[in-house]
């Protein structure tokens, strides 16, 4: 056979869904159970399947079949967590597997049946890790996807060269398995049904019509369905190899709980993983800072290192990021005296998601443009010059009110904003929001035109129409005596209760005051208090 | 005569590209435009030579007739009484791509920035300098086009003048929403007033204001608009209410 070919292994856990759903779901084996998608099942288990219970069919017809049938929500996210064990037990025996979809996984046979002396050990060596791993399996060994496929509902070994004879008693139904997703199967449902139509019911038939013919009456998918019957693998598997983490650190004795010696430790194993690093020609995307402290308490803070500019990931920019870390930390343990806090005993730097150097994906429209450059490189400037906390950068997140619409995260660390805005958010303070949000609330009298105090009742209605309010002198060096402010007009007051069910939840209510003197504040009652929050100017 | 032209061609082209290569290595944050045509000359705003090689950074079409066609770069702007306006100022350059700093203004409303039309991606806050402000505002000045200076930046005279220095040498607009003295330009704001509340109804619309515009040079003719805030943020129709109403015509059916 002159076409390109791979001989591939495949192994093939029986009704996935439905075992990984039985593991989740407790449900005893010798139960018969199905995942349902809320419209037909989805995978059966064998007992069920025993008991007359069939892919695709409706829940009422399944249940009239086997009454007694457990029924399982289907989560593709809950197969592949699962199967992941599975994954990582073949990968003990062959390295570089490609994940077809949770319960199929494709192994490149040449090389591991070579080392396991025949394909028929290795197989068995396959089955039997998975075996460890605690789940039955099949594996099946042949040339190409299909018939590896195949073979693996059969259990056999398909010797090289003989694809296309094992193949061709099939009926053409089975194409089906080689579709990877719903698309594709929904597609090749279509192709085999016109296939049929046409009265070519085998893949040996299909196999047998003439390749330029195939293509220009089926288009791309037969042309694809038919390389696949011919034993001609379109594609060799794709190995994930994924680069381990990079890590380096050191235990700390005696415990560091000064910025100098941690930060000394620190610059240490910075050059040993920028050398590690160096020695793989690798690089990062992001840079994990774990420190430990004697009390086990664990501090950690990933860095994105795709900003910065052109100056790279250096051992000197490494030591910058856990500098900043401790400095945050010691200084709040030495200021507060917080038990839980104190030395540090270990210090640990891991680079995560490594990979080759100079192969980083680039953004949609090419690179940081000259301006982004420029202003990375002045911003890691004022970081070093100020501490990673004293440079932020403003995100909207969703919220209510004027300051936790606003998520702040120092500049370079991957955090992100905690609430989604594409929520509607009722009772959003409504537009245009305060150019001036003061950072601490300053607390204010609002007092009526008789000068008694206004109060916001359980009804959420004022007491009175506001006419005065009052600010209280707060700080030193301000003159020592209240100043009033005439309200000329105000709107409002609109509540806001959020999380009433939860411990953390708080009610308030807002108020819009204009003052005499053309500018405008918000005020908010909390707890019985009126607060200033910020100004409209 | 064709071997000249050819050549002032070559020349022309290698210009532009050497241009591209410094601004995309951000070796050079300005471009040069392409030289206009000399036929359109009629055009008032007589475009200097130093504009040719810096162009002015953009500014809202409402206070074009304050400021002309732009914020000259290099120069330093005071903005007082109005934070709202302030944003105003950085909103369009900010649109087109230019990153704004914002030193020693922890009390900014981002929220407010964001509906002004300031794109948050590009904005970087150091809300408390501390002792370092001048060489924070410095280090920030060699790197983004505008750098908005609060009250909370400890400057002395002899910083000021020196941050000046800097802006005009790197070609950045120093934006102060606190007094500054020798600023080339000084928007003086006086509110006239709130629309939109009423006696508990309704709810704050938007704010008249006068501006004064006084300065040196050229800006030292004073000259006054009145203007409604918050302006329409850049690329999109003034909406005075927020868009709020637009949300109110979709109604749909329930249950």
């Amino acid at each position: 056979m002159s076409a390109v070919t791979t001989r591939t292994a495949v192994l093939w856990v029986p009704d996935w869904p439905v075992v990984a759903a039985m593991r989740g779901g407790e449900v005893a084996s010798h139960e018969p159970a199905a995942v349902h998608d809320g419209r037909r099942l989805l995978a059966v288990s064998a007992v069920a399947r025993a008991a007359g219970v069939r892919r695709g069919m409706r829940r009422r017809t399944a249940q009239g079949v086997c009454p007694e049938l457990v029924l399982l929500g289907a989560d593709e996210a809950r197969d592949a967590v699962a199967f992941e064990v599975v994954a990582q037990a073949a990968e003990q025996v062959v390295p570089g597997i490609e994940v077809v979809r949770p319960g199929l996984l494709l192994v490149p046979a040449d090389g591991a049946a070579r080392y396991h002396g025949s394909t028929e050990a290795f197989a068995e060596a396959l089955t039997d890790a998975v075996v460890r791993a605690g789940h039955e399996s099949q594996v099946g060994v042949a040339d190409g996807l299909l018939a590896a496929l195949l073979a693996a509902r059969a259990h056999a070994v398909v010797p090289p060269g003989t694809s296309a004879e094992f193949l061709a008693p099939y009926p053409v139904a089975a194409l089906g398995h080689a579709a990877s997703d719903e698309r594709a199967r929904a597609a090749t449902r279509t192709l085999v049904d016109l296939l049929v139509r046409l009265g070519i019911t085998t893949l040996g038939a299909f196999a047998a019509l003439p390749a330029g013919d195939v293509e220009a009456r089926f288009g791309g998918l037969g042309a694809w369905a038919h390389r696949l019957v011919r034993g001609e693998d379109p594609r060799p598997p794709v190995r994930r190899r994924p680069a381990p983490d990079l890590e380096a650190g050191c235990e700390l004795d005696p415990p560091a709980a000064r910025l100098d010696v941690a930060t000394f430790a620190g610059r240490r194993i910075a050059e040993d993983l920028h050398a590690q690093l160096l020695a793989r020609s690798a690089t990062c995307a992001r840079l994990e800072v774990v420190a430990v402290t004697e009390h086990g308490a664990e501090l950690s803070r990933t860095w994105r290192t795709d900003l910065g500019g052109l100056g790279g990931l250096t051992a000197a920019r490494i030591t910058d990021r856990i500098r900043w870390q401790l400095e945050g930390w010691l200084d709040r343990a030495a200021g507060q005296g917080d038990p839980e806090r104190g030395a540090v005993v270990r210090l640990v730097v891991r680079a995560r998601e490594v990979s080759a150097a100079g192969a980083e994906q680039g953004r949609l429209w090419g690179g940081a443009s000259g301006a982004d450059v420029r202003a990375h490189r002045a911003l890691d400037r004022v970081q070093g010059l100020l501490g990673a906390h004293a440079v932020l950068t403003p995100a909207l997140q969703g919220g209510r009110d004027v300051r936790e619409q606003v998520h702040l995260a120092p500049w370079g660390t991957s955090e992100r904003a905690e609430r989604p805005v594409d929520r509607p958010w009722p009772g959003r303070l409504p537009a245009p929001a305060p150019a001036t949000v003061l950072p601490a609330p300053e607390p204010v009298t609002v007092l009526d035109a008789d000068g008694r105090a206004v109060v916001v009742d359980v009804r959420w209605t004022l007491s009175a129409p506001p006419a005065r309010v009052r600010w209280s002198p707060t700080r030193r060096g301000e003159p020592a005596r209240d100043r009033d402010e005439r309200v000329v007009a105000w709107a409002g007051p609109w509540p806001l209760a959020e999380r009433w069910w939860a411990p953390d939840g708080h009610a308030k209510a807002h108020v819009q005051a204009v003052l005499d003197d053309g500018g405008a504040v918000l005020l908010a009652w909390t707890a019985g208090d009126w607060v200033c929050e910020a100004r409209y100017d | 005569m064709t071997t000249t032209a050819h050549a002032r061609e070559r020349e022309a082209r290698a210009r532009a590209v050497l241009a591209r290569v410094e601004q995309r290595t951000g070796a050079r944050s300005l471009v040069a435009p392409e030289l206009a045509p000399a036929s359109t000359a009629p055009e008032p705003p007589r475009p200097v030579l130093t504009d040719l090689e810096r162009p002015p950074l953009p500014v809202p079409p409402e206070l074009e007739r304050l400021l002309g066609a732009g914020l000259r770069r290099g120069a330093t702007v005071a903005v007082l009484g109005s934070t709202s306006l302030a944003l105003a100022l950085l909103a369009p350059a900010s649109v087109r791509g230019s990153w704004v700093g914002v030193v020693g203004q922890p009390s900014i409303g981002l929220v407010a920035a964001a509906q002004a039309g300031v794109v948050l991606d590009r904005v970087a806050l150091v809300p408390e300098p501390g002792p370092d402000a001048p060489g924070a505002v410095a280090a920030l000045l060699d790197g983004m086009d505008m750098v908005l200076v609060g009250p909370r930046a400890g400057l002395t005279d002899a910083d000021r003048r020196r941050l000046v220095a800097r802006a005009r040498e790197r070609g950045s607009v120093l934006v102060s929403t606190a007094p500054w003295p020798g600023a080339t330009l000084v928007l003086g704001v006086r509110t006239l007033g709130w629309t939109g509340a009423g006696e508990g109804d309704g709810r704050l619309l938007s704010l008249d204001v006068r501006v004064t515009r006084s300065g040196r040079g050229a800006a030292g003719a004073p000259l006054a608009v009145e203007l409604t805030l918050p302006l329409a943020a850049p690329g999109r129709a003034a909406v005075p209410d927020g868009g709020k109403s637009a949300g109110a015509t979709s109604l749909r059916l329930v249950g």
